[in-house]
């Protein structure tokens, strides 16, 4: 009987034509708006990139110093970009081109001491300012040298302008470092999650008191257990084919590197799921309540779930960890996330497993909290 | 004597301040088609949603087959079958795959249920339809689908609430015709309508209920003889003088005699001869008169009798 | 009025929806607004960079650059542990870690190979490109005054003096900085919120009139199509208005005078548009659907969506030029382009909210005539 119940629900939700089409295609959309919105942002916060400056010449006296740095910073080395694009100008010039935002900032030379001009606060603002400081900084060691030092000038000055770094970068992960895949992996949560609706649709055709098929079925002689458990396999399925889609999409066509294997991912979503249909199952089942305010509900769950695991805002799910860490500990969206996140960055599977048997160990109690509420079948009014 | 199939003894449901049943009684023997009939609110529905615990009630007892019907009587309820007043299909399956659903819901060797959705279909005769979807069914032959989802396992119990309303002449016929043909296979039915002359048609047994009350239980015949009109004669009179309405009055088995809108109607309680008897003395005295009907009495009457007021309000 | 008065009977019954739905958006505003919402600073600040520091080798030379680090960053305190690394750079709660190897200070202090910093970073980004040249300044610099023959202590104090010179920063002050109120933030999101709540909380009220049995009944009666349509528009304006009112009373009790100012009329003005075109889509999906769960998937993705590529959720200047392109299109990139505005203090800003009050009405009509004429072809077919 499962099975008969299983493939005639089954077929029922792939004739919903316009729920089963867009239920498909809006996780896909959504996901090349975020990959479109996305795809300069790195780049734009983070990633380096030559900084435009403006140099105004107020004196000839040391010009030939700074000049000579200005010129060797303007050129690219080793494949790299050069780290100044360089503009000689007259001041007014200057003013115009930061008023415009051409350059990051305008640099005036006057009595051998560069100073710096800005329009905004901001990382360039900062490099420029960097290397700035570090020019006054080895005038300042080269000045100091003056006059006990002298005959060791060579080797202080070899010592300072060295191109040896002391740094030695250690790897940090093959996944994905670029945590925009946040917004991707809140994504594939609220994906998971849009399963309330339908958790709950498998409650209205189960009680008498919410739909002519239920009260049909109510009186039949199938258990309700098996009933319950048909639909929702059912309903999971569906919703198990829309993430398969939405995954292959954003791995293959959108070429996302989310860090594990697909059927890693694939296993986070199916747990999702099954959280998310599990919730609307229990709204579903919950007495005195109509079925637009379960909708509701429904609808409040899945988007402050997502919302606090970082759909809209990037970096909030953080926040909390810091602030109120029980929150993203019970939050379905932040559970998925988190496993995805987990999957990304670390080695081994143990914040994996973590958050993978929490979600199963809610599905289960939220299940069972809505089967039995359900099976209360005998009503006051019909 | 035929066992009981439902007794219901004293049911009193309560909706807040409002008394849907009240002190019900019931028995229904195994094999009877037994009517319910009432007005609109008079508590049919209310009874069998009590009958099939899907109500919760205040006071009073209800067996089925001999026992006590729970929401987890598994064994009783494949003996159920129920035609809800909602049509409940599912609108994404077609004819075929709803009465195959709901089958499978009782039935669960494949074999068996392909035969018996086969003869559902055949008995609602909607052969033609089998592909459709009930999107694109009339009224009429949507009720006949529910009818079908409703007894496609055969079961030897059916309720069916008001499964005509809305329907066209052909289907109700239909429908009538095929309950008796279920009730001849076997089945004890249980009929709820407030339209007196389908119950009057196809019920062995009726109950006249009102406000969740029973009024009168019977065959139609005993029903009948429950009131004091036997015979209702209506004749189209142009003009009639005071005098020959009282000659009329003096008539043997009348009781009561009206005249107005030019239509004079006379009410027997008995007698055999009524109509020859008032067309001779109208014929004697001289008054044309136009059409004659002569009507016995309808459950209707019997309804207006006991409560004061028509059926169909 | 017939229609008009029945659509508040209708309506009574989904009012719940308008509060309910509201409180849900207003919510997650808010706690946008409120994270993302800081004053401009005017100093110049060189960005402190989230640094974590693990000292294997306890010498000066070590102690010193941590002591450099907390002056002149954010120095944290994390776990050595890889994962926590990983963790928290991933999170950008720390930006670089370093770890200072046992030996570093003596590898400096005698003539030999220097060893170097173990650090982890986030690659190819501007922190660590920063960080990478304050730490090779700082031990360039100590390198030179060692190579002038000075001993270790007073190298490293020369060091330090040497590091705190600083160049001469000031703000330009021919143009205003664009100043982000609080208020800002606020009536930056409401575009997110505005979509969600009209369609959700309105649309099933039209959905009932503009379908099934009640629908064709009112094409049987008198009224006509057009007379029907503004009846409906008409009622579903005044819980438009009653929504926008929700929000102008929070706004107004959270950003008291910034509201009754110039931008902030503009600002509320600007609000009241928008919503009427998320009213135009409203009606437009009540043509096109009878399932009311179906808006909530419009909702998800032109609401979400719009305000991903419109400059709403993530901020003008990060959107490449193709994106911006096509937000163009939306209506919440002109709603957006008031906004902006509003704050930037611009001569030319009254001809941009100007033009961005004028797209979005001629969007909200747009939407709608296409409504109508729907109306009229489903009255026909």
């Amino acid at each position: 009987m499962f099975f008969h119940i299983y493939k005639y629900r089954l077929k029922a939700l792939f004739h919903q034509k316009e729920e089963f089409f867009w239920n498909l295609i809006f996780p896909l959309i959504l996901a090349t708006c975020f990959f479109a919105a996305f795809s300069k942002i790195t780049e734009s916060t983070e990633g380096f990139s030559t900084i435009p400056v403006a140099v105004v010449l107020e004196e000839t006296d040391g010009e030939k110093y700074f000049t000579e740095m200005m010129d060797a910073l303007s050129e690219s080395k080793d494949g790299e970009e050069a780290f100044f694009a360089v503009n000689y100008v007259a001041k007014e010039e200057a003013e115009a081109l930061l008023e415009d935002k051409e350059v990051a900032g305008m640099i005036v030379l006057k009595e051998a001491k560069p100073s710096l001009i800005i329009l905004e606060n901001g990382m360039e603002q900062t490099m420029i300012k960097a290397v700035m400081d570090k020019y006054l900084q080895t005038m300042d060691v080269i000045t100091g040298m003056i006059p006990d030092h002298m005959d060791r000038l060579e080797q202080v000055m070899e010592a300072v302008s060295d191109e040896v770094s002391y740094i030695r970068e250690q790897k940090l992960t093959d996944g994905n470092i670029d945590n925009i895949i946040d917004y991707f992996f809140a994504l594939i949560a609220m994906t998971c999650l849009m399963g309330t609706s339908t958790g709950q649709v498998c409650i209205t055709y189960i009680k008498a008191n919410l739909s002519a098929i239920g009260l049909r079925k109510s009186i039949s002689s199938a258990k309700r257990m098996t009933m319950i458990l048909g639909d929702m396999a059912a309903t999971y399925s569906l919703s198990a084919l829309s993430n398969a889609v939405l995954l292959i999409y954003l791995k293959y066509i959108l070429k996302l590197n989310m860090g594990g294997s697909f059927l890693e991912i694939y296993a986070v979503t199916l747990v999702g799921s099954l959280i998310g249909i599990s919730i609307g199952i229990l709204i579903g089942s919950l007495p005195g309540v109509g079925e637009g305010a379960k909708m509701g509900i429904n609808l409040c769950i899945t988007l402050f779930s997502s919302f606090l695991s970082g759909l809209m805002m990037g970096g909030i799910k953080y926040l909390i960890e810091e602030h109120c860490p029980i929150i993203n500990r019970i939050n379905p969206a932040s559970l998925i996330s988190d496993a995805l996140h987990s999957l990304n960055i670390y080695d081994d599977y143990a914040k994996y497993a973590q958050c993978m048997v929490i979600m199963v160990v809610m599905s289960v109690v939220l299940l069972t909290a809505g089967i039995v509420i359900a099976r209360r079948e005998t009503y006051d009014n019909i | 004597m035929s066992e009981s199939v439902i007794v219901v003894e004293n049911l009193v449901k309560r909706y807040k301040e409002l008394i849907a049943l009240d002190h019900f009684n019931l028995d229904i023997k195994k094999g009877e088609i037994f009517g319910l009939l009432g007005p609109n609110g008079s508590g049919k529905t209310t009874t069998i949603n009590c009958i099939l615990a899907l109500l919760k009630f205040d006071k009073g007892s209800i067996s089925v087959f001999g026992e006590e019907m729970k929401p987890d009587s598994y064994e009783l309820k494949s003996k159920i079958g129920v035609v809800m007043q909602n049509v409940a299909v599912f609108d994404e399956l077609t004819v075929y795959e709803n009465i195959d659903y709901f089958c499978g819901l009782y039935i669960s060797d494949k074999k068996l249920r392909k035969q018996y959705v086969e003869e559902a279909i055949e008995f609602v005769d909607l052969g033609e339809f089998k592909k459709f979807y009930p999107k694109k069914l009339s009224g009429g032959l949507l009720r006949r689908l529910n009818i079908a989802c409703g007894i496609v396992h055969k079961p030897e119990l059916i309720f069916m609430d008001e499964p005509t309303v809305a329907v066209d002449p052909q289907s109700r016929n239909k429908i009538l015709e095929g309950i008796v043909e279920l009730n001849k296979m076997g089945a004890t039915i249980i009929y709820t309508s407030h339209y007196m002359e389908e119950v009057e048609q196809i019920c062995t047994r009726i109950a006249i209920m009102d406000k969740g009350k029973n009024l009168a239980i019977g065959t139609t015949d005993e029903l009948k003889k429950m009131i004091k009109r036997n015979e209702t004669i209506s004749i189209e009179v142009l003009e009639l003088a005071d005098n020959i309405l009282s000659l009329i009055k003096e008539l043997p088995h009348v009781y009561e005699v009206t005249y107005e809108e030019k239509m004079l109607k006379v009410l027997y309680s008995g007698g055999k001869h009524n109509l020859i008897r008032i067309l001779d003395l109208l014929k004697n005295e001289g008054v044309s008169f136009g059409r004659v009907y002569s009507e016995r009495p309808t459950l209707n009457d019997v309804f207006l009798e006991i409560t004061g007021k028509e059926l169909r309000d | 009025m017939t229609i008009f008065k029945t659509f508040f009977k209708v309506g009574r019954k989904y009012i719940g929806n308008i509060f309910m739905y509201s409180a849900i958006f207003l919510s997650i505003v808010l706690v946008i607004a409120k994270v993302n919402g800081n004053a401009t600073v005017e100093e110049f600040l060189a960005s402190e960079v989230k640094v974590a520091v693990f000292d294997h080798d306890n010498s000066d030379l070590s102690k010193g650059m941590v002591q450099y680090l907390e002056e002149h960053h954010n120095l944290l305190e994390i776990e050595e542990d890889l994962d926590t690394i990983r963790d928290r750079l991933y999170q950008r709660r720390v930006e670089y870690v370093i770890i200072i190897p046992k030996g570093f200070g003596e590898s400096f202090a005698e003539e030999r190979e220097k060893l170097s910093l173990d650090v982890y970073k986030l690659p190819g980004t501007m922190t660590s490109q920063f960080m990478d040249m304050a730490l090779d300044t700082f031990l360039s610099t100590y390198r030179g005054y060692l190579a002038a023959g000075m001993e270790l202590s007073e190298a490293y104090a020369k060091t330090v003096n040497t590091i705190v010179v600083q160049t001469e920063v000031a703000f330009y002050s021919g143009k205003e900085a664009p100043v982000y109120a609080p208020i800002h933030f606020f009536y930056m999101y409401v575009p997110y919120a505005l979509i969600s709540v009209v369609v959700l909380a309105i649309g099933p009220i039209l959905i009932v009139f503009n379908n099934g049995q009640i629908k064709s009944r009112i094409n049987c009666s008198r009224v006509s199509a057009f007379r029907k349509n503004m009846s409906l528009m008409a009622g579903s304006g005044i819980y438009t208005v009653l929504i926008i009112l929700i929000y102008f009373v929070i706004s107004l009790v959270l950003y008291k005078s910034d509201v009754f100012n110039t931008a902030g009329i503009f600002r509320v003005l600007n609000m009241l548009i928008y919503a009427f075109v998320c009213l135009a889509f409203a009606f437009l999906l009540s043509m096109l659907t009878s399932k009311s769960h179906l808006l909530n998937i419009f909702t998800n993705v032109f609401g979400l969506g719009s305000s991903f590529l419109c400059g709403v959720f993530v901020p003008r200047m990060w959107l490449s030029d193709g994106v911006a392109a096509i937000g163009r299109f939306l209506p919440a990139y002109w709603y957006v382009n008031v906004e902006e505005a509003l704050c930037s203090g611009d001569a030319a800003a009254t001809s941009v909210i100007a033009t961005g009050y004028l797209v979005q009405i001629l969007y909200g009509v747009a939407v709608f005539v296409i409504a109508l004429v729907l109306s009229q072809n489903k009255r026909k077919g």
